[in-house]
């Protein structure tokens, strides 16, 4: 487990983190979201030892991390930067060689991770050779090719195409499986919602929420639900049912997520009351989805740094 | 220890493969090669004794003549075989008697007379110095000149490329992840001591050249017997003191190279662009050009010499001049190399403060004043 714990730093008069703390679990991907200046970049250089915090620490399994022991997290800085000169292959092995594997191990760790991040042709080309997209993924390589004990990746999935996201997210979730704590920060809050397990929500320099995803957004999750029905059935008895609220349907076309063509119904309700609903709609017919509506990523991220 | 190899062995390889580095070192050596090379081949003239210069003589002057040194004497029957010697240029000149001349003799020659044979025909007033220089100025001079020329341009050299590489690694971002890896005193000594490698194979590799062209074009063994002529008249070995010169110069080079390239890369350290990269190294060109042109200016001032010899700036060419001009005690050497290992200590931490503090900060140029103050 990788935890950071009440990290504070200015830079100047600028407080970029004031006192935030939280984990990163094992096996886990965990996505560290907020504004831009928020303070994700400053936590993680300071995580990764590349800059020094003015209070607090960070800690990797229970203890103080040590720089000489556990400089074996993989990084992947916000400003992307491998030597344009030097060839792929030859570059993985001088940085999987300066964390200090032996030239073999750092050799046999490029060819593995160039081949499955579809660069094994690349390997004798020099970095600046490589598309954007290509120089994209030798840096993942070169966050991996150590065996890290931990990744931390500033905006890993920034200006890929959605091959390579997937790509990407492939490794990302092989490495997690082997139980070690990834944390990376994004923008694309999309891909964030679909693959993290664990989410840290920073707003000026400050956690304003942690915990697993999923949870996150149960529990701001309101009192709305979703009921779809096939198209040509008689429903307007919903509008005026009782103890419904904000009722609003769209009949056909829009309709969005598997209900093409039929009627989606929208509501606020309390549980009782939507189950209510649920039976009498039954009653008269088949229903094709009842569901209490969980917000999008995005919402939630709105409402937690509002 | 394993970890600054890595970073040196990388920054030799990436130098040593670039265009501009190969072409750059090859066309140094060749002009040391070619500026050793070509006086010997033109004639001897800069380095003195060549082929001796034919003349002929009539009679007995044939006779008194032979001896002289540099001339090869020929004797012929009278003035008119003399005059066809020259016209035909068997000879280059004829010595012919002249009662009329003060001398007793007049030199013919085609178009114009041997240089040294009028000289070598009159007699000089014996000469005898109360204190005959240890060495001749030329030969210091030319030391000097060697010296100061090599450090000089060597420091320059591979200075300005360790701070180049400095902004190259900042501008491109990789510093980023190398500084995740390991501490920026690892990357500093790497820098550092990759481009001292270089700069010192650069200088046995030049002095290899001028050797060779020494030997190829005839000028290693004029210099040989002008130095034993030297030895001769002066009880001082020039050899022997350059020996022991070059050795303790190759010393002080090494720290020095440390001194200075510490202190490039770490003010290149404060900027993000690689067109500001001259005018941050200005302070540390002051520190290494001021002491060039002092010593060269001083060369033979012995006192001021003295005083350079200590001054960590200059004693790396200062002192090696002592040493070939024999004015320093054994103890002096070792004392100015103390010195001047005490100041690389004080660049290092300075250079250091200055590369950790800066390097991650991209952007406008940092004062040295906040560099040296902040904390990364």
């Amino acid at each position: 487990m990788l935890e950071v714990v009440g990290l504070s730093r200015s830079f100047g008069p600028v407080r970029a983190l004031g006192g935030a703390s939280f984990e990163v679990k094992p096996g886990r991907l965990t996505g560290f979201v907020g504004a831009n200046g928020a303070g994700k970049t400053t936590a993680m250089r300071i995580i990764m030892g590349v800059l020094r915090a003015d209070a607090g620490e960070v800690r990797f399994k229970g203890r103080p991390i040590d720089r000489q022991v556990d400089a074996t997290f993989g990084y992947m800085p916000e400003e992307r930067g491998l030597y344009p000169k030097m060839a792929v292959r030859e570059q993985l092995v001088f940085l999987a060689q300066l964390h200090g594997l032996t030239r073999a191990k750092a050799g046999s760790n490029a060819d593995r991770l160039l081949e499955r991040l579809g660069l094994a042709e690349r390997g004798k080309d020099p970095v600046e050779k490589l598309s954007l997209g290509n120089q994209q993924r030798a840096q993942i390589a070169a966050a991996l090719v150590h065996d890290p004990a931990a990744l931390i990746l500033d905006e890993p999935f920034s200006g890929l195409d959605p091959m390579a996201v997937d790509t990407v997210m492939g490794v990302l979730g092989e490495f997690a499986a082997q139980g070690a704590p990834i944390l990376f920060s994004s923008h694309q809050l999309d891909v964030v919602e679909r693959i993290t397990d664990d989410l840290v929500i920073i707003a000026a320099g400050q956690i304003k929420a942690a915990g697993a995803t999923a949870a996150l957004r149960e529990s701001l999750a309101g009192s709305r639900y979703r009921l779809d029905l096939p198209a040509g059935r008689e429903t307007d008895w919903i509008a005026t049912f009782p103890g419904l609220g904000d009722v609003s349907v769209s009949r056909g076309g829009d309709g969005g997520g598997g209900a093409a063509s039929g009627i989606v119904w929208s509501f606020e309700a309390s549980p009782d009351d939507a189950q209510r609903v649920l039976r009498q709609a039954l009653a008269e017919g088949p229903v094709t989805r009842f569901e209490r509506v969980i917000p999008p990523l995005s919402e939630v991220f709105r409402e937690v740094i509002a | 220890m394993s970890r600054v190899w890595l970073v040196t062995k990388r920054e030799i390889v990436a130098q040593a493969r670039t265009k501009g580095f190969i072409i750059g070192t090859g066309v140094m050596l060749l002009i040391a090669f070619l500026v050793a090379l070509i006086p010997g081949l033109i004639g001897g003239g800069a380095f003195g004794a060549d082929e001796a210069t034919k003349i002929v003589a009539v009679g007995e002057l044939a006779g008194q003549l032979e001896g002289l040194d540099g001339f090869e004497v020929t004797e012929v029957a009278d003035a008119d075989a003399a005059e066809r010697a020259v016209r035909d240029e068997t000879a280059e000149a004829a010595v012919l008697p002249d009662p009329s001349a003060p001398a007793g003799v007049k030199i013919l020659a085609l178009e114009e007379a041997p240089g040294g044979l009028a000289g070598a025909l009159s007699v000089a007033p014996a000469v005898e110095l109360l204190e005959p220089p240890k060495i001749e100025w030329m030969v210091a001079y030319l030391a000097a000149m060697a010296f100061s020329f090599t450090f000089f341009m060597i420091v320059v050299m591979y200075g300005q490329a360790a701070a180049q590489g400095t902004v190259v690694e900042k501008q491109t971002r990789v510093i980023e992840i190398l500084l995740a890896t390991v501490p920026a005193r690892v990357l500093l000594a790497g820098k550092v001591l990759s481009n001292a490698i270089l700069a010192f194979a650069t200088v046995v590799a030049l002095a290899v050249a001028a050797v060779a062209g020494l030997i190829l074009g005839g000028g290693w063994r004029a210099l040989g017997s002008t130095a034993e002529g030297l030895a001769a008249a002066t009880g001082v070995s020039v050899r022997s003191m350059l020996g022991p010169a070059v050795i303790w110069f190759l010393i002080f080079f090494a720290v020095a190279f440390v001194l200075f390239s510490t202190l490039m890369v770490g003010s290149a350290a404060t900027v993000s662009r690689l067109e500001e990269v001259s005018s941050v190294l200005t302070p540390t060109m002051i520190l290494l050009m001021v002491p060039y042109f002092l010593v060269i200016a001083m060369h033979d001032n012995q006192a001021a010499l003295g005083w350079l010899s200590y001054i960590p700036f200059s004693s790396p060419i200062a002192m090696p001049l002592r040493l070939i001009g024999g004015t320093a005690l054994w103890w002096q050497p070792p004392v100015a190399l103390a010195l001047l290992i005490l100041a690389s200590w004080g660049a290092v931490w300075l250079g250091g403060k200055l590369y950790e503090n800066s390097i991650l900060r991209t952007g406008a140029r940092i004062k040295f004043k906040d560099a040296f103050k902040a904390e990364p």
